[in-house]
C-alpha cells in the first residue's frame, strides 16, 4: 500500500476545506504517518479562494507543501483552473461537476455534489462526503482510522449527519 | 518595627536635594505620597512606583519603595503587568501631563476603562516641563508656550472628564498648594481598589509659569489658588464664570469591581491562583 | 480543553503556547494579529486553570510594557506577534534588555513591510530582531523548523531567558506558525527548566544590579523584601540612576559580555547531509526545512549539497559558519526575504568563499526551484 501522499483540497471558504483536511490528516497519524497540513486563506473571514494542502509520508517531512500532487479536490472553477495544467497524469483530480461544465477530460472525475447533499438533507456535510469520495477512489488512509477522525472532530450533535454523508461518499 | 520614621520609611533623604526647579511643587506631592503610605501602614516592600519620563518621571529615584522607571508614556502598561503579576501590591503609577494623555493617553484611557487597580497621580504643570516648555494636551488654549509663540491653538483635556467616562472608581482634583486635600485624596485613592487617579494641578515657574502667569514663584502658588474652585463653590458660579475656574474635590467615588475581580469570577484558576512571590 | 496527550495533530502556534505553558510562563499579554493570534487564543482559554492571566492590551506597546511588568513581579511572562505588532515593540524591547527581564517574544513573521501580505510568510524581520530597538544592545533570537521543534524552542526561549536575564526573540514565521503536523508533547516532569536565580543576601546587603560571577544579576521579584529599582536611565548596581560616564560603559559592557562570552552555550545548529559537499546550505527556520528537501533532490541530479541550519540566530554563530564557509566549495544562503543573514554570512566569512542568495519573496514558502538555481549559478 502507498504511504507518500499528497492531497490538495480547494474550493472558497465555508465548505470545510481546513476542518477536512485536519481529519484526513489526523487519520493519517492513526495510520502510524508524518503528516504536514498547510492551508491558503485570504484576509477575509469568509468566503474567497481556500484550499488545504496535505502531505502524508513515512519518512520525516520536509517540504511541507505538495510537490506532485497524487490528488485534488476542486470545489470551484477558480481551484480547477489553478491547478489542472500542473499536474501530472498520475494524479486524479475531482472535481465539482456542476460548477465545472466542461472539464478537460484527464484523469479525472466529476461528482454533482449538490444533489448528493440534497438526497442527505444537509448542505452542510460537504466535507464528509467528499472525504468519503475521496477514500473511495484512493486507500490514502483506512477507513477506520477516517472514522475515528471524523468523531473526534465532529461535535455529537452532528456526527451521525456526517458519518452518513461519509459512508454515501464511498458508495457515490 | 521599633522606630516609626514616618515618610521617611519610603522617602530617599540621602538623595536630596530634588533635581526639580525652586518652585516645582512636585516635591509636595511626593511628601504628600510618602505621608499616606505611612499613615495607611502600607509596607514600602508592597509598593511599586511606576513612574513615566519626563520631570515628574524622575520621582523613583527618590523612593525607597519597589521601583519601576521604563518609557515615556507606558507607566500605566508596565504598572499593569506588575499588578497582575502580583495582586498584592499597591501600583502607583506618577505621570505628567504630557506623559500620561498624549504619548500615554491610550494606556490611559484602557487602564481606567478595565478599572485595573492601579493609583494613576498626574502631576499637571500644563508643559514638558524637561524638554523646554513645549505645549502638552492640557495646555489651556491660547498660552504661549515654546511650541506655541503665538498661543496654543488646541484646546486642553479635562483629566478627570475624560477619567470618569472611561470607567475609573476614584477621581480627584487638586492642587501643590492645597496640601492637606491632597495627601487626603492620595490617600483615598490608595484604599481605592479598582483605577483611581488624583489629577495635582502644579507649578512650573521655569517655563510655563514665566511665560504665562506675572510674578514670583509666591505669585505661582497664588495662581493655584485662584484658579481653582471647591465644587460646593463651582456649582454656585454663574454659567460664564464655570469656564474659568477648575473644580477641585472628590468627584468620582464609585465601587465597580475592578479587573482581576472580574476576570477571576469568569476564569477560576488553582490553589497557586495571583500568589505573589513575596509570600 | 485541557493539554493535549499523546501523537497530536496541532499547528506551530498552539505547540508555541503549550511550550510556554509547560516552560512555567504564567502571564501573558498580546494584540490581536495575523497569523499569530492563536497563541493569544491558547493562553486566553488554558492559562487561568495553571493559576495564570491572559490579558488582551491596547496595543503591542502595551503588550510589551505588561509583560516586562509581570516578569518583575516574579511570573514568567511572554507575548507573540507579527511584523507590524513586533515594529511597535521595539521600544520596551530595549527597556527589557536595559533593565534585564526574563521574558520571551514570539514574532510569526509575515510579509512586509507594513501591513504587508497579512496571510503570507516571510523572514525578513531578522534585522530588525537583531538592531530593532536604539542603542547597543544583545538579543538572543531563536528560530523553529517544524511544529516539534516550535514547542522545545519556546521552552529554550524562556531558559535562556532566565539564564541570561534578558528577553529572547523567538523568529517563527507564518509557515512554521500555522501548519499542522504531527507533534507529541513530552511528560512536563521530563523537561529540564531553568528559573531565575534569587537574591542569596539578606534584603539589607542586595543591591538589584549588582551581578554575579557570570555577570547576571541575581533577581528580587516586586514583592520581596529585596529591594528592586528597575530603571531605563543608565543606573549603577543599585538600580538608581547615574549618569557617570563609567558606569554607562560598565552597563553597557556588562550587557554585552553577559550573553557574547556564552555564545557557546547559546548557540545551536544542526548539520544536515554529507560532510563534504560542493554546495553548502545556510538558512534557518521554514526555508531550512526547503533546504533538507533540495539536499536529497540534488543528490538525485549527482551534486553533492549539505545544510548548516541555524536553529538560534542571535548571537551568530560566527565561528561555526566560518568553519562550515572554510570546508566547502561555496554557500548558498536561503531566506525569505532579499538577503539579511547573508550579511552575517559574509561578515565571517576569511575564506572568501562564494556566497549566494537563494531569495524567496513571493509570499509563499520559499520554492525549492529557487534554491536548486542558485545551487546550479554557484557551480557555474
Amino acid at each position: 500500500m502507498k504511504n507518500n501522499w499528497q492531497v490538495v483540497l480547494a474550493g472558497e471558504g465555508g465548505q470545510g476545506l481546513i476542518l477536512a483536511g485536519r481529519i484526513l490528516s489526523e487519520a493519517a497519524i492513526i495510520d502510524g504517518n508524518n503528516v504536514s497540513l498547510t492551508s491558503s486563506y485570504g484576509i477575509a473571514a469568509r468566503g474567497g479562494y481556500s484550499e488545504a494542502q496535505v502531505v502524508i509520508s513515512e519518512q520525516e517531512l520536509y517540504y511541507p507543501k505538495c510537490v506532485s500532487p497524487d490528488l485534488i479536490l476542486a470545489l470551484t472553477r477558480e481551484a480547477y483552473n489553478r491547478y489542472i495544467d500542473f499536474v501530472n497524469n498520475d494524479c486524479l483530480v475531482i472535481y465539482d461537476s456542476k460548477e465545472i461544465a466542461n472539464p478537460m477530460g484527464r484523469n479525472e472525475l466529476g461528482y454533482d455534489f449538490k444533489e448528493a447533499l440534497l438526497t442527505l438533507g444537509n448542505l452542510k456535510v460537504i466535507n464528509s462526503l467528499f472525504l468519503g469520495i475521496i477514500l473511495k477512489n484512493r486507500e490514502i488512509v483506512s477507513r477506520e482510522s477516517m472514522i475515528s477522525a471524523l468523531k473526534k472532530n465532529m461535535p455529537p450533535k452532528i456526527l451521525d449527519i456526517n458519518l452518513e454523508a461519509f459512508n454515501y461518499g464511498m458508495e457515490m | 518595627m521599633a522606630v516609626n520614621l514616618g515618610y521617611k520609611e519610603y522617602f530617599k533623604s540621602d538623595a536630596l536635594p530634588l533635581m526639580w526647579c525652586a518652585g516645582c511643587g512636585n516635591g509636595i506631592i511626593l511628601r504628600a505620597i510618602t505621608e499616606a503610605l505611612s499613615d495607611l501602614h502600607i509596607p514600602p516592600h508592597q509598593v511599586v512606583i511606576s513612574t513615566g519620563i519626563g520631570c515628574w518621571g524622575k520621582a523613583d529615584d527618590y523612593m525607597k519603595t519597589h521601583a519601576f522607571h521604563g518609557s515615556h508614556g507606558r507607566a500605566l502598561a508596565f504598572g499593569t503587568g506588575i499588578k497582575l503579576g502580583n495582586p498584592d501590591l499597591h501600583v502607583i503609577a506618577l505621570m505628567g501631563d504630557g506623559d500620561a494623555l498624549a504619548i500615554g493617553g491610550n494606556h490611559f484611557i484602557h487602564a481606567a476603562r478595565r478599572n485595573i487597580d492601579i493609583t494613576a497621580i498626574i502631576s499637571n504643570n500644563f508643559n514638558y516641563g524637561m524638554t523646554g516648555g513645549q505645549y502638552s494636551p492640557t495646555t489651556p488654549l491660547s498660552s504661549s508656550t515654546t511650541t506655541s509663540p503665538a498661543g496654543v491653538a488646541e484646546p486642553g483635556f479635562d483629566v478627570c472628564a475624560l477619567s470618569e467616562t472611561c470607567g475609573a472608581n476614584y477621581v480627584a482634583r487638586t492642587t501643590a498648594y492645597h496640601v492637606t486635600q491632597l495627601k487626603r485624596f492620595i490617600t483615598a485613592a490608595l484604599l481605592k481598589q479598582g483605577f483611581s487617579m488624583v489629577e495635582v494641578i502644579n507649578t512650573c515657574p521655569t517655563h510655563f509659569g514665566r511665560r504665562n502667569i506675572p510674578g514670583d514663584t509666591v505669585s505661582m502658588m497664588k495662581y493655584l489658588k485662584d484658579i481653582t474652585v471647591s465644587k460646593a463653590g463651582y456649582e454656585k458660579l454663574d454659567e460664564a464664570d464655570k469656564e474659568k475656574y477648575l473644580v477641585t474635590g472628590e468627584l468620582v467615588n464609585r465601587e465597580r469591581p475592578d479587573y482581576l475581580s472580574v476576570y477571576r469570577e469568569m476564569n477560576p484558576g488553582g490553589p497557586e491562583t495571583d500568589r505573589g512571590e513575596g509570600h | 480543553m485541557s493539554r493535549p496527550e499523546g501523537i497530536q495533530l496541532m499547528e506551530g502556534n498552539h505547540a508555541c503556547a503549550w511550550g510556554a505553558i509547560d516552560a512555567g510562563a504564567r502571564f501573558f499579554a498580546g494584540y490581536p494579529i495575523t497569523p499569530s493570534s492563536e497563541i493569544a487564543e491558547v493562553c486566553a482559554r488554558e492559562l487561568p486553570a495553571y493559576g495564570g492571566i491572559f490579558i488582551q492590551m491596547e496595543d503591542e506597546i502595551g503588550s510589551i510594557a505588561a509583560i516586562i511588568g509581570a516578569s518583575l513581579s516574579g511570573k514568567k511572562s511572554f507575548t507573540a506577534t507579527s511584523g507590524p505588532g513586533f515594529s511597535l515593540m521595539q521600544e520596551n524591547l530595549g527597556v527589557g534588555i536595559y533593565q534585564e527581564v526574563p521574558c520571551v517574544i514570539v514574532d510569526i513573521q509575515r510579509v512586509g513591510p507594513a501591513t504587508g501580505l497579512a496571510t503570507q510568510p516571510a523572514q525578513a524581520d531578522v534585522m530588525q530582531a537583531r538592531w530593532g530597538t536604539h542603542g547597543d544592545h544583545s538579543i538572543i533570537a531563536l528560530s523553529p523548523a517544524t511544529v516539534q521543534e516550535m514547542y522545545y524552542l519556546t521552552i529554550r526561549a524562556f531558559n535562556l531567558s532566565e539564564r541570561f536575564r534578558t528577553p529572547v526573540i523567538i523568529l517563527g514565521d507564518q509557515v512554521i506558525g500555522q501548519t499542522y503536523e504531527n507533534i507529541k508533547l513530552p511528560d512536563p516532569s521530563s523537561l529540564d527548566i531553568i528559573e531565575r536565580i534569587k537574591p542569596f543576601v539578606s534584603p539589607e546587603d542586595y543591591f538589584p544590579y549588582q551581578p554575579d560571577k557570570n555577570g547576571v544579576p541575581p533577581m528580587a521579584a516586586y514583592g520581596d523584601r529585596h529591594i528592586v529599582h528597575a530603571s531605563s536611565t543608565c543606573h549603577d548596581e543599585t538600580g538608581y540612576s547615574n549618569f557617570k560616564t563609567q558606569t554607562n560603559r560598565a552597563l553597557l559592557t556588562r550587557l554585552k559580555d553577559k550573553i557574547y562570552n556564552y555564545t557557546d552555550e547559546i548557540v545551536d545548529v544542526e548539520h544536515f547531509g554529507p560532510d563534504h559537499a560542493e554546495v553548502t546550505l545556510i538558512s534557518y527556520g521554514a526555508s531550512s526545512r526547503v533546504c533538507k528537501y533540495v539536499v536529497g533532490e540534488a543528490e538525485k541530479e549527482g551534486i553533492r549539497v549539505n545544510l548548516l541550519r541555524l536553529i538560534s540566530i542571535w548571537p551568530f554563530p560566527d565561528r561555526i559558519v566560518r568553519e562550515a564557509l572554510g570546508k566547502t566549495g561555496a554557500v548558498v544562503v536561503a531566506e525569505m526575504n532579499q538577503g539579511q543573514l547573508i550579511g552575517e554570512v559574509n561578515r565571517v566569512n576569511a575564506t572568501n568563499t562564494p556566497v549566494y542568495l537563494a531569495s524567496g519573496i513571493d509570499g509563499a514558502l520559499i520554492d525549492p526551484d529557487i534554491i536548486m538555481a542558485a545551487i546550479r549559478e554557484a557551480l557555474k
